[in-house]
């Protein structure tokens, strides 16, 4: 029983070990570790509450584009981020007449408990209206969700640094919560601009 | 049966013809796959083993956009399970999406929307939720109308069952913060029990007999944190005969990339019998898309104990492309 069991042991670590290593040989920028955006409707409701509908838009990331975006942040894009990005063109009846009333986007960061997905909403001016936390695992979530935190990026832009401790303060009990949504927030406004100029920025 | 499913298919075929004519502008396609190797290791009531390659799957998704926004979404899922001879559909369908998704019509081969399994597909995890020995289904070839209305939002599907006749399944559910409640009904002719969602019907005829199903379920997920917890009391009856149970599961985040987990699920048929099994699990995430799984299972069916030790080595990926656009584009997308 017990010589049995040991061989049996040894073929599963030996299939599993071939596996993994197959695994490891997989482009790195072909690995899924995206935010999806689970529940669109309600999130944009939220975020633009005149809305009638969205448009998914996908933008391919160049070397250059990605080159483009590093600068911007100041680090380096995680694998994931160097393949392509996803933006929502929010449509509704403006004031002006237009139909397109914002855009919405969203980005995954990790926390102490695994990955904050972020959404964000920005106005036809590229200003934030909103950031939204889809979904964590985070301790204090209802300090991180609360407006005193997530208030602190409304109406800001591309031209603000979206960094903690110059323009947003943190949740004092979650550090690594705050600094990752504040840099998700950050890289998806440098994304947007970027990708919507083509670099040219 | 094939009634409904040709009139969803004339209406959602009727539907994608409108979008046409209204000036189609945009669409992505989405490619995604994945191999789910797992090896098992049964100690009671014998020791056996099964090694290599479990499955691999391959999706592609297509999202169609008018003027206004996206409209219509056509999926297709392959699974190859040990080797191509033993290849399926996962879920086939076409979606026209109504405006901002208050409403859908889907038709095809998809997930029936009854309880947790309307928004939780455990397919690719070691910890399985109990759809199929409950419900004795889990994919069906139908026509389905989903939406939302404020916090609420509600699924109605009639499809095909194993002998065409029609499986009306209804789900109404609520939306919190971190929270979810639903409350699900099914009515079919559908297999005793069963063990895997795919149950071709030759193999379903020598090992389980068709029988009437009534089912009513209340799903429930909560995050307390790192906690996830999931739930879902069901009853209804086999034949006339009174069954119920429930599927209970806990998840706890350790760091970004532990997580450790455990399951239970019981079933009381007076018709059919009584199993039940639970577990712990352990996963870790070695890469983006890429995990390690560890589980171990005790089951009890109809009185027949087994134990099992499971490993997994899960990895998927996913890419999408911008197709070209037809028609005059509008926004900000240069």
């Amino acid at each position: 029983m017990a010589c049995i069991l040991r061989n049996q042991a040894t073929e599963i670590a030996a299939s599993l070990l071939v596996a993994v290593l197959g695994l490891l040989l997989v482009p790195l920028a072909a690995r899924a570790d995206v935010c999806v955006w689970r529940d669109p409707e309600r999130t944009m409701t939220e975020l633009f509450p005149t809305a009638t509908d969205y448009r998914t838009v996908t933008k391919r990331i160049t070397p250059d584009l990605a080159r483009a975006i590093e600068e911007r942040i100041g680090i380096a894009l995680d694998d994931p981020e160097r393949a392509e990005f996803n933006y929502y063109e929010i449509t509704g009846r403006a004031e002006d007449g237009s139909q397109r009333i914002g855009t919405v986007l969203a980005l995954a960061g990790a926390g102490d408990y695994g990955a904050i997905e972020v959404v964000i909403g920005l106005d036809p001016g590229d200003r934030i209206v909103g950031v939204h936390i889809q979904r964590m695992r985070e301790r204090n979530a209802d300090k991180i969700r609360s407006d005193s935190f997530l208030g602190q990026f409304r109406g800001k832009s591309k031209e603000d640094p979206l960094q903690i401790g110059r323009d947003v303060e943190p949740v004092a009990e979650a550090p690594t919560a705050s600094q990752t949504i504040a840099l998700a927030v950050r890289k998806m406004v440098v994304f947007y601009d970027v990708l919507r100029s083509g670099g040219n920025t | 049966m094939h009634v409904w499913l040709i009139v969803g298919l004339a209406g959602l075929l009727s539907l994608v013809a409108s979008t046409r004519a209204s000036a189609q502008q945009s669409a992505t396609l989405t490619l995604s796959g994945g191999l789910d190797l797992r090896a098992g290791l049964q100690v009671e009531p014998t020791v056996e083993t099964e090694t290599g390659l479990s499955s691999a799957f391959l999706n592609v998704r297509t999202v169609f956009a008018d003027a206004q926004g996206d409209r219509l979404i056509l999926v297709a899922q392959g699974d190859v399970e040990e080797g191509i001879d033993n290849s399926h559909l996962y879920q086939a369908y076409g979606q026209y999406k109504g405006p901002l998704g208050r409403w859908n019509l889907r038709a095809g081969r998809y997930l029936v929307p009854f309880g947790l399994l309307a928004y939780y597909d455990t397919e690719r995890l070691l910890l399985a939720a109990h759809e199929v020995e409950a419900l004795g289904i889990k994919l069906d070839e139908g026509v389905e109308l989903f939406g939302y209305f404020g916090a609420f939002d509600y699924a109605v599907s009639v499809s095909r069952g194993y002998d065409d006749r029609p499986t009306p399944i209804a789900r109404v559910g609520w939306q919190g913060q971190d929270v979810r409640l639903g409350l699900s009904y099914l009515y079919g002719r559908l297999p005793s029990y069963a063990d895997d969602e795919v149950v071709p019907l030759k193999d379903l005829l020598s090992g389980a007999r068709l029988i009437n199903k009534n089912r009513v379920a209340i799903d429930y997920e909560q995050l307390f944190g790192p906690l996830t917890v999931r739930a879902e009391p069901i009853a209804g009856t086999d034949d006339g005969r009174f069954v119920a149970g429930a599927y209970l599961e806990a998840g706890y985040a350790l760091s970004p990339r532990w997580e450790l987990a455990a399951n239970a699920a019981v079933l009381d048929s007076d018709l059919v019998g009584t199993r039940w099994r639970a577990g712990p699990a352990l996963s870790f995430r070695v890469l983006p898309g890429v995990f390690v799984r560890g589980a171990y299972e005790h089951r009890n069916d109809f009185g027949e104990a087994t134990d099992l030790f499971l490993v997994q080595v899960y990895g998927e990926y996913s890419r999408t492309w911008a197709l070209p656009s037809r028609g005059k584009s509008h926004g900000a997308a240069p």
